[in-house]
Order: C-alpha cells, then sequence, then structure tokens
C-alpha cells in the first residue's frame, strides 16, 4: 500500500453463537438426554426444558436466538428466559458439552 | 413360551412396519410387571419399551412408567460408557492405519433406528481384516484391556478364528473379529465382501466406518442363527429393521448369500424373525425364507450353533477341521487344537478341562485320516 492510501475494511457486526461440541456423547432417555463429555468421567443429564435446548443447539445459534423460541413456546418474555439462560450456557460450557464462537 | 416372554416379543416388535403386536388391556400385576421387566432388562429392550408406553400401547401404573425410564436411563448411561471407551480405540486403530468396522449393536443403533437410544448393547464388536488382526490384539493389550483367552498357536486368529474378545480395566467387553462367527459358516464367509462398501456416522466428532446396510442385514441373520440358544430378540429386531427399510440391495444380498454358502443362516434367521415378531407382511427374502429347505448337511453344521447337545467349542472345531478345504490348513489347525500353547482355555470350557474338546477333535482327525 503507498503512502495515503487508505485501507478500507468491511466489518461485520460481530454475533457470538453457541454449538454443542461435536465430540459429546448423548442420548435421549425419556424426556431426558444425557451426556458424556469426551474427557469427563461422570455423565450429566439435562431434564424436558434441557432435552428442547439441546435439540435447538443442534444448529449454531444464537443465545438471544434460543430464548426468542423458548420465550414463544411456553409464552413468558425472551428477556426474562435469555437470563435463565446464560447461566446455564456457562455451565454447559464449562462442562465443555457446548462451546461459543464468533461468528 | 410365557406370557412375559410374549409380551417382551410384543415390545420387539414395536414400531415395525406389519408387526402383529398384542397388548394387555391394563397394566401388569406387581408380579407380572418384576418379571416382564427382568425380561427387558435381559433382552436390552428398554428403549422400545419406552416407546410403547409413551405412545399408549402398553398401559402401565405411574410407579411402572418410573420403573421403566430409570431401566432406560441406566441402560443409556452404560451405553455412552461403552462408547465413550471406543474412541480411543478407534483412534489407535487409526494412527496405526488398521482399519477397523463397529458391528452390531453401536453401527445398527446410530445407522439403522431413528432415535439410537431404542437399540440398546452391552458390549462393542469391531471388525479388522485378517492380516491386521495380530496388530489389533497389540494395540487392545497396549491400552490396557486384557483379551480373556489367548489363541492356541501364533496364526491362529489369522487363519482360523472367529477374533478374540478383551475387557477394559473397567470390565466392559470388546469383541475383536475378523469373520462373523466360529466354525464353519465363520470360515465360508467370503471376508474381502466385508469391506467392499461401508457405511459411517458420526461418533465423538469422528465419522466412524460400520458395514454396508446389505452385511449388517446378513451379520444381523449369523446373530439372529447362530448365536444364543433361545435366539435373542434385538438381533431378530434387527433382521427385521433392516429388510423391512427398503434401503436393502437384494440383489447383491442374494450374490453374497450363495457366495458365503449362507442359505441356511439366513433361511433360519428370516424364519424365527417373522415367527417371533409375528410380522404379517411378505417380502421376497421372507417368502423365500419361508419355503427354504436345508440339505442333510446344512442340517449338521447348523447343529454344531444350535443344538444344545452339539454346540460346544469342540463340535464347531470338529466342523471347522471338516470344513477347511486345503490338508495344509486341516493340519494346522489340528495341531493348534492338539497342542495348543499353555493358557489356551477353550471359550465355554473351565480351565483345567480342555480334555474333552481335544479328544473330539483328535477323533474327527483319526476319522479322515481313515477315509
Amino acid at each position: 500500500m503507498t503512502e495515503g492510501q487508505q485501507r478500507t475494511v468491511a466489518t461485520a457486526p460481530s454475533t457470538t453463537v453457541w454449538e454443542r461440541d461435536p465430540h459429546v456423547l448423548w442420548r435421549r432417555s425419556g424426556t431426558l438426554v444425557v451426556l458424556k463429555a469426551p474427557a469427563a468421567a461422570e455423565l450429566v443429564t439435562l431434564d424436558e426444558s434441557g432435552l428442547e435446548l439441546w435439540s435447538e443447539l443442534e444448529q449454531p445459534i444464537t443465545l438471544q436466538e434460543v430464548a426468542d423460541r423458548l420465550a414463544e413456546r411456553y409464552v413468558v418474555s425472551p428477556s426474562q428466559v435469555a437470563a435463565d439462560l446464560e447461566p446455564l450456557f456457562d455451565d454447559l460450557e464449562r462442562l465443555h458439552l457446548i462451546h461459543r464462537r464468533v461468528a | 413360551m410365557t406370557g412375559m416372554s410374549e409380551l417382551a416379543r410384543s415390545v420387539a416388535g414395536h414400531g415395525l412396519p406389519g408387526a402383529t403386536t398384542t397388548w394387555p388391556e391394563q397394566p401388569l400385576d406387581r408380579t407380572g410387571w418384576t418379571e416382564f421387566l427382568r425380561c427387558i432388562s435381559r433382552q436390552r429392550l428398554s428403549g422400545l419399551l419406552v416407546e410403547a408406553l409413551a405412545a399408549g400401547d402398553l398401559p402401565a401404573t405411574p410407579e411402572q412408567l418410573d420403573a421403566a425410564s430409570q431401566l432406560h436411563f441406566e441402560c443409556v448411561c452404560a451405553v455412552l460408557q461403552l462408547e465413550s471407551e471406543l474412541l480411543p480405540v478407534l483412534d489407535a486403530f487409526g494412527a496405526a492405519g488398521v482399519d477397523a468396522r463397529v458391528l452390531k449393536g453401536t453401527a445398527v443403533a446410530h445407522l439403522d433406528f431413528l432415535d439410537p437410544a431404542q437399540r440398546l448393547f452391552a458390549d462393542v464388536d469391531l471388525l479388522v481384516r485378517s492380516e491386521r488382526i495380530d496388530d489389533a490384539v497389540r494395540i487392545l493389550g497396549g491400552l490396557g484391556l486384557t483379551r480373556q483367552s489367548v489363541q492356541p498357536r501364533a496364526g491362529f486368529d489369522r487363519r482360523f478364528g472367529k477374533g478374540a474378545t478383551f475387557v477394559s480395566t473397567s470390565g466392559r467387553e470388546f469383541d475383536l473379529h475378523r469373520t462373523f462367527v466360529m466354525g464353519p459358516y465363520g470360515l465360508r464367509l467370503q471376508l474381502d465382501d466385508l469391506w467392499e462398501r461401508s457405511d459411517h456416522f458420526e461418533l465423538g466428532g469422528r465419522q466412524v466406518g460400520a458395514l454396508d446396510a446389505d452385511c449388517r442385514f446378513l451379520h444381523s441373520c449369523y446373530h439372529t442363527a447362530l448365536g444364543d440358544t433361545p435366539p435373542r430378540l434385538v438381533p431378530q429386531r434387527d433382521v427385521a429393521q433392516l429388510l423391512l427399510s427398503g434401503r436393502l440391495d437384494l440383489d447383491r444380498v442374494k450374490r453374497l448369500i450363495r457366495a458365503w454358502q449362507a442359505e441356511p443362516v439366513v433361511a433360519r434367521a428370516v424364519r424365527l424373525t417373522w415367527e417371533t415378531l409375528g410380522i404379517a407382511d411378505i417380502t421376497a427374502l421372507s417368502n423365500w425364507a419361508q419355503r427354504y429347505v436345508a440339505s442333510p448337511r446344512a442340517e449338521k453344521d447348523l447343529a454344531v450353533y444350535i443344538d444344545p447337545d452339539a454346540n460346544s467349542y469342540a463340535a464347531k472345531s470338529v466342523a471347522v477341521f471338516s470344513a477347511l478345504p486345503r490338508s495344509r490348513d486341516k493340519a494346522a489347525f489340528a495341531l493348534a487344537m492338539a497342542l495348543p500353547r499353555r493358557g489356551f482355555v477353550p471359550p465355554g470350557e473351565l480351565p483345567g478341562r480342555s480334555g474333552r474338546w481335544q479328544r473330539a477333535l483328535l477323533s474327527a482327525v483319526h476319522r479322515a485320516a481313515r477315509r
């Protein structure tokens, strides 16, 4: 680039999406979902609402999108669902069951 | 057959097109339920049981629903632990260039059932090529798995054996195969056919290789017809699930049956399945199976697998000896059986009681020599 030229970089707004860790083994068990992270000795069980959440995470998705879908299903406010989901997503990430990436 | 095992058959056929299932109109009483659940557990059918309960086909009390859910949950947990132990094995095989196909429950659950949780299993079965079986045995040993019985002599696994059974440090069983079964029907299999095509499924972020659908169907037939006595319900469900899926290349299936001389095996498996699960639908293969008449020689070969009086390692060894076409192979096999290395215990025999099968084999060798 010569002096005086300006570089224009197009930047799309970054979005954090969440997705299942592909290394996780899992099965449905009735209304539950049982998960096994690769390095973990213990299994993690999610209840019925967790199963819905796990289904939503089949494709990369933002927390807000999950909140909107669940809010519509349960007729509650999306902001309330999002507030409940945040610590749950953090827990699942800490257990290496899901991870976030910037899309 | 008791009422409970009849009900278990209905569970095994649940959701199959054409299966005629009969359900009680009222929940079972306490004693009946306990016996039934024990049968379901033994047959590893809790996945289909919870589906039948959820569909309302089988009436149950709230306590019975809870008990079925709990049983299924425990089975699902066990399956996940097994699959978790399978992954490092597949990684180690991959790193060493040992091609492997996952067999039976693990493969069928992921490839042939809508929900893998419907198909449960209690061990892992892996197929490797004959020429890599010694490498595979070394790899499994290196991973800390213990082989249950040493091979009778060096090279036996590769030439004559079905494979070897290993147990992991957590007590989970891994069956290493080079062919489907021990004995004459295992030897007649054209092993290259098993590697001609493959299917894959995702497990723990990896693409895992399995037999193609035609060979999965045929393996289910071997499992049904030549496995446990009485035949278990789960492999029969696999036979029906695959045959009724409409995904089989029936011309190829028939070619493989002919090449492997497996007509008696497949006919028996399909007939048993259709009768046990009460399947009303008639397919070309089920029609053929109903009409197939085994030759006296085929009946004799089948007996070493299914006749309680003839079903033993000794009987299978004698049958293998007779089935081997080359005298060089017969000699090597007879030597391995007559003079096995120290520590070899035939499957199903107690240590120190191996004289019975040695005597049986030696008598067969003598009979062959006199001819």
